[in-house]
């Protein structure tokens, strides 16, 4: 557990309401995640693979989920896309990840704003690829997360990432359950998402 | 007066710090306030909740604080509508940590800056009704501290006979406040566990805070008591193994 190790809520009201100090930088690590999230991709890429295991531990609210999603996004910061991708992948919450897909929507939303489009896209593949990367989540529940994704836009590079994703766990569930979802995309309206998804069913046999 | 210096030390941060009324402050102010520290602090600003005090009949959404960063992320600047904040900051394992004596002419060169801005632009001086100097040190293995029952190990105040107690302790925090010399405010030793996360190390968080509201001392006179107070504070509370493992020296 990232964070302060206490036992026991102190209540400083009263006299001892000024005595201690909310400006340091340093110690606001440890109780504002957004801080944490932003020291990770401000990190160098080794110093990232150490603390990704606890960092994640001390995300708690959807918010800080797409804190990550949108760093991740934005590319402000170096491999800042795969490096939202291991952050989240090490989560061992299931509730993570259904922030996650719930906070889809409104990126979905998002791709049909001309500006937005590009940021919109890298959110849903970031988070499409966490929730298939997140191996100390049970396999089933996370099929069932990427199940909401199959129909949710017809952009060709979500319908890729949603392949991919189902790819990546193919060897932890039933293969016919991936082979079923997987010949969806082969009657696609797009011939890429046909061929695409030929290829997997391929790679899955 | 001798100065002591450790060749190892778990300092990491220093945060001098100046609480103050500002007739009119508004967010148009951080931008503005950007622009003349630009080159010393070019780091895009951060927006972070207020600290302190929160007014309770505001018509209003409260006033973010921002944090402004040096290129090498040591040092920063947080400003908010009635609090200002100069942060020193180890950012590495490299170099000698800079003493008080470095530190504190930069915040009070920020700190005088900002008057100057803030009394250019609307007229008016900042008052000041409260200062503030914390010491932030992690204690961690290699300073020989791993858990709870390591207190003793470093703190002169936790007896031996701490490690006679039947079970082993798990977390030990604690907080206890002291009094300045001559009424100028209050000590304040904060003690918590924690786990850092840069690389999930165990370690124990030491914290000083000295302030006052008294502002009919001198603030250079009051850093210096408070900066003088801490140092003899850090040291009466670490025994005297440590501070010789840890290269305590007496500069001239």
């Amino acid at each position: 557990m990232v964070g302060l190790t206490t036992t026991l809520q102190i209540d400083y009201e009263g006299r001892y309401s000024n005595a201690l100090s909310k400006a340091s930088s340093v110690d606001a690590l440890y109780c504002d995640p957004d801080l944490l999230i932003r020291e990770y991709f401000l990190s160098p890429l080794e110093q990232r693979a150490v603390s990704r295991k606890t960092i994640i531990s001390h995300i708690k609210t959807w918010q800080s989920v797409l804190v990550i999603v949108s760093w991740g996004a934005s590319g402000k910061a170096q491999d800042s896309y795969d490096g939202a991708i291991n952050l989240l992948a090490e989560t061992k919450n299931f509730r993570l990840l259904e922030f996650a897909t719930s906070g889809a929507a409104t990126y979905i939303g998002m791709l049909n704003k001309g500006l937005h489009v590009n940021f919109a896209e890298n959110c849903l593949e970031i988070i499409i690829k966490s929730i298939a990367c997140a191996y100390q989540v049970d396999a089933k529940q996370r099929f069932a997360l990427l199940s909401n994704f199959i129909h949710l836009t017809d952009r060709r590079v979500i319908k890729a990432t949603i392949i991919d994703a189902l790819m990546i766990i193919s060897d932890e569930i039933d293969v016919t359950t991936i082979r079923d979802v997987i010949n969806v995309f082969t009657t696609d309206q797009d011939e890429y998402i046909r061929d695409y998804a030929e290829e997997a069913l391929q790679g899955i046999e | 007066m001798p100065i002591p210096k450790f060749t190892k030390s778990p300092l990491i941060e220093v945060v001098c710090g100046i609480e103050f009324n500002a007739l009119d402050f508004s967010s148009v102010h951080f931008g503005l306030y950007w622009e003349a520290i630009k080159d010393r602090f070019p780091i895009p600003p951060l927006d972070r909740p207020p600290i302190g005090d929160i007014e309770i009949f505001n018509t209003m959404p409260l006033l973010r604080r921002v944090w402004f960063e040096s290129d090498d992320r040591k040092q920063l600047i947080q400003l908010q509508s009635n609090r200002f904040h100069y942060n020193w900051r180890k950012r590495d394992d490299s170099g000698p940590y800079p003493h008080f004596h470095e530190i504190y002419p930069r915040f009070y060169d920020e700190w005088s800056k900002l008057q100057s801005w803030w009394s250019q632009i609307e007229g008016t001086p900042l008052q000041p009704i409260r200062y503030e100097l914390t010491y932030v040190n992690q204690i961690d293995k290699n300073f020989g501290w791993n858990n709870a029952s390591d207190h003793h190990k470093i703190f002169s105040i936790v007896s031996q006979e701490w490690q006679n107690i039947p079970l082993q302790s798990n977390v030990f925090n604690t907080n206890i406040e002291f009094r300045l010399p001559d009424e100028k405010g209050t000590l304040c030793v904060d003690l918590k566990q924690g786990v850092r996360p840069k690389d999930s190390m165990v370690l124990m968080i030491l914290d000083l805070t000295a302030s006052t509201t008294d502002m009919t001392i001198d603030i250079n006179n009051w850093f210096d008591l408070a900066h003088a107070s801490a140092v003899e504070m850090f040291l009466s509370l670490i025994n005297q193994q440590c501070k010789e493992e840890w290269g305590l020296k007496w500069l001239a």
